[in-house]
């Protein structure tokens, strides 16, 4: 008797503690979480939704009381038509499609270089990554600096090399200053990923290779490229987001005094984000500017899940088992 | 052969350090400049003019005020997200419930939301809710951690091993123990890097503050990037502005090259590479 009851005991309770186990971890899973959660509702969800909202309204900053009204897709319409607001755009897609390339060529480049076995690598490390904690206010006087057009260094070099020293860098080649400031001071941290995805490689591999008769070239397309495409998709996703969302840079480097929210940045550097606040600071105009930022959004979502999809084609899969 | 090519290394690193590091030194020059002068001259400056420093620490605000104003924004939006964001990381890591998943692809998600979207929105409420012009949105933002710091400590916790937590798990310890005493003290890789990347960003912080903050509250980020003018106004000094971007550049600077060997490691160690 006694042996059939204690199956029996042990069915009935068994149930109840596991319900009740997976209910405290679901407790404690939402508890951890709720920081973030509150920040999430409060400064992600809550605004996304308002945002939307305004898009709609013909908000500004007085109107709420007295005849705020829904436009329907009025704002929509006025950006379809809006040239300057396309001009932006496309400046962001020049920025996003020059840059990203550069960081990924200059911070592969840079951990390749690192990971050949130098002498006094963390020297070198540090020299290439320090820029990344300077400051962007910092960056952008010093860049400010640089490209001076009376006894700027790039001018001088120019000068020195019978080239135009008197360029005016801040307002006629304004984007390429601009992208020479993110180059700089942009390279480090992904230099120091690429770094680590390099460390991941067997070495076996390359000695394999090398028995085989592969030279560096050979070794390079066959082996580190292809083990690093997921460290090189990491990067490229981080980057374009990054590059799409580029907004003090531009605003800091703009010529003369500093004012306002922008409004002396020359038209070549209005990314999406200050046409935007521009429209909302500037002109006061909360609905458009909300408006072309939901623009700004989708467009967003459309690249990063277009380089994603893209993934399929290029990015080696069996990773877990080479990676670290 | 190998010689050949291993100076061709050197020499290659070397020019390209010489690149990275150029910006710097050249800053550093034209802050030694006779403060009217803007950047032309000689490129070593002489005679070196360094009172230009004494002129950035208190020839026209008091450095120091916003020093301290920087300091106290950096810890109430950096110590609090540090902390939270490895609590929502280990969650993501090792406790099973349902919705993990749904949520932290929301939370991957909320880092492609661009800036203007959500902030337009934020201002609106932060006005209503009279916190316009206080620290209160460092601390909301301190408090609600960040995706990328989150993700940071998921990796790194979820290749952490396990057989600590099925001790722990005997012993009795909850999941806030197993955390508190297991976990967050083994994290010093994690944690100097997201130390250092959130307190740097923090530091250097200027649209935030521009857009939210009196002038008393101001950080040093969109103080100095006022500049400092000539008695009458006329001219940026160029100079004593650049002596005190540097200035400015100084603290994260130190922070970095004191942990920097702990950074490098943990950037391995969290097999953040993707």
């Amino acid at each position: 008797m006694g042996t059939v009851e204690t199956p029996l005991v042990a069915t009935a309770v068994k149930p109840v503690r596991r319900a009740s186990r997976r209910r405290r971890e679901t407790l404690a899973f939402y508890g951890f979480l709720s920081p973030w959660l509150f920040g999430f509702i409060a400064l992600t969800s809550v605004p996304l939704v308002l945002g939307f909202a305004m898009s709609l309204s013909n908000l500004t900053p007085v109107n709420l009381h007295t005849n705020l009204q829904y436009v329907g897709s009025k704002n929509y319409v006025r950006a379809y038509h809006d040239h300057e607001m396309w001009y932006s755009m496309q400046r962001t897609a020049i920025l996003m499609v020059t840059i990203v390339p550069l960081w990924i060529v200059t911070q592969l480049g840079l951990a390749m270089l690192l990971n050949a076995g130098i002498k006094f690598l963390g020297l070198w490390r540090t020299l290439f990554y320090v820029a990344v904690v300077v400051p962007v206010v910092a960056k952008a006087f010093i860049w400010k600096a640089i490209t001076d057009q009376d006894g700027g260094l790039l001018n001088r070099i120019l000068g020195a090399l019978g080239g135009n020293s008197h360029a005016n860098w801040l307002l006629d080649h304004s984007t390429a200053t601009l992208i020479m400031l993110l180059l700089w001071g942009g390279a480090g941290t992904g230099m120091l990923i690429f770094l680590a995805g390099l460390k991941g490689i067997p070495e076996e591999l390359y000695e394999v290779a090398r028995v085989d008769g592969a030279n560096a070239v050979r070794r390079f397309v066959s082996i580190t490229l292809p083990l690093l495409t997921p460290v090189i998709m990491f990067q490229l996703v981080w980057g374009l987001v990054g590059a799409a969302n580029v907004f003090v840079e531009p605003i800091l480097l703009s010529p003369g005094l500093q004012s306002g929210l922008g409004s002396t940045v020359p038209t070549d550097n209005i990314t999406f984000n200050i046409y935007a606040l521009q429209r909302i600071f500037g002109d006061g105009d909360f609905g458009y500017g909300a408006a072309i930022a939901w623009i700004f959004v989708a467009f967003i979502l459309v690249v990063t899940a277009l380089v994603f999809l893209s993934g399929r084609f290029w990015v080696f899969q069996a990773k877990e088992q080479y990676g670290k | 052969m190998r010689l050949a090519t291993e100076a061709v290394l050197y020499a290659l690193v070397l020019v390209l350090a010489a690149i990275f590091v150029v910006p710097l030194v050249w800053g550093f020059f034209s802050s030694l400049r006779e403060m009217h002068q803007g950047v032309s001259g000689p490129v070593i400056p002489k005679p070196a003019h360094w009172d230009n420093y004494r002129f950035a620490w208190s020839g026209q605000f008091a450095f120091t005020h916003y020093l301290w104003n920087t300091v106290v924004l950096t810890f109430i939006a950096t110590v609090p997200a540090v902390l939270t964001s490895a609590l929502a990381g280990y969650a993501f890591a090792r406790i099973r419930a349902r919705g993990r998943n749904t949520f932290f692809i929301l939370m991957l998600g909320t880092t492609f939301i661009p800036f203007a979207i959500t902030f337009i929105p934020f201002f609106w409420v932060i006005v209503k809710l009279n916190m316009y012009s206080t620290r209160w949105p460092w601390l909301i933002w301190g408090i609600s951690g960040s995706a990328f710091l989150i993700f940071l400590f998921r990796q790194f916790y979820a290749s952490f091993p396990t057989d600590l937590d099925d001790a722990a798990a005997m012993d009795g310890c909850g999941h806030l123990r197993t955390f508190l005493q297991i976990y967050l003290p083994n994290s010093g890789a994690p944690l100097v890097v997201a130390f250092i990347w959130l307190g740097t960003g923090w530091w250097g912080e200027y649209i935030l503050a521009q857009l939210l903050l009196p002038d008393q509250l101001l950080p040093l980020g969109p103080k100095i990037a006022q500049g400092y003018y000539s008695a009458g106004q006329e001219i940026t000094l160029v100079p004593v502005t650049l002596a005190a971007a540097l200035l400015f550049t100084v603290p994260p600077v130190l922070a970095f090259l004191v942990l920097q060997k702990k950074l490098t490691r943990g950037i391995v160690t969290t097999g953040l590479k993707g």
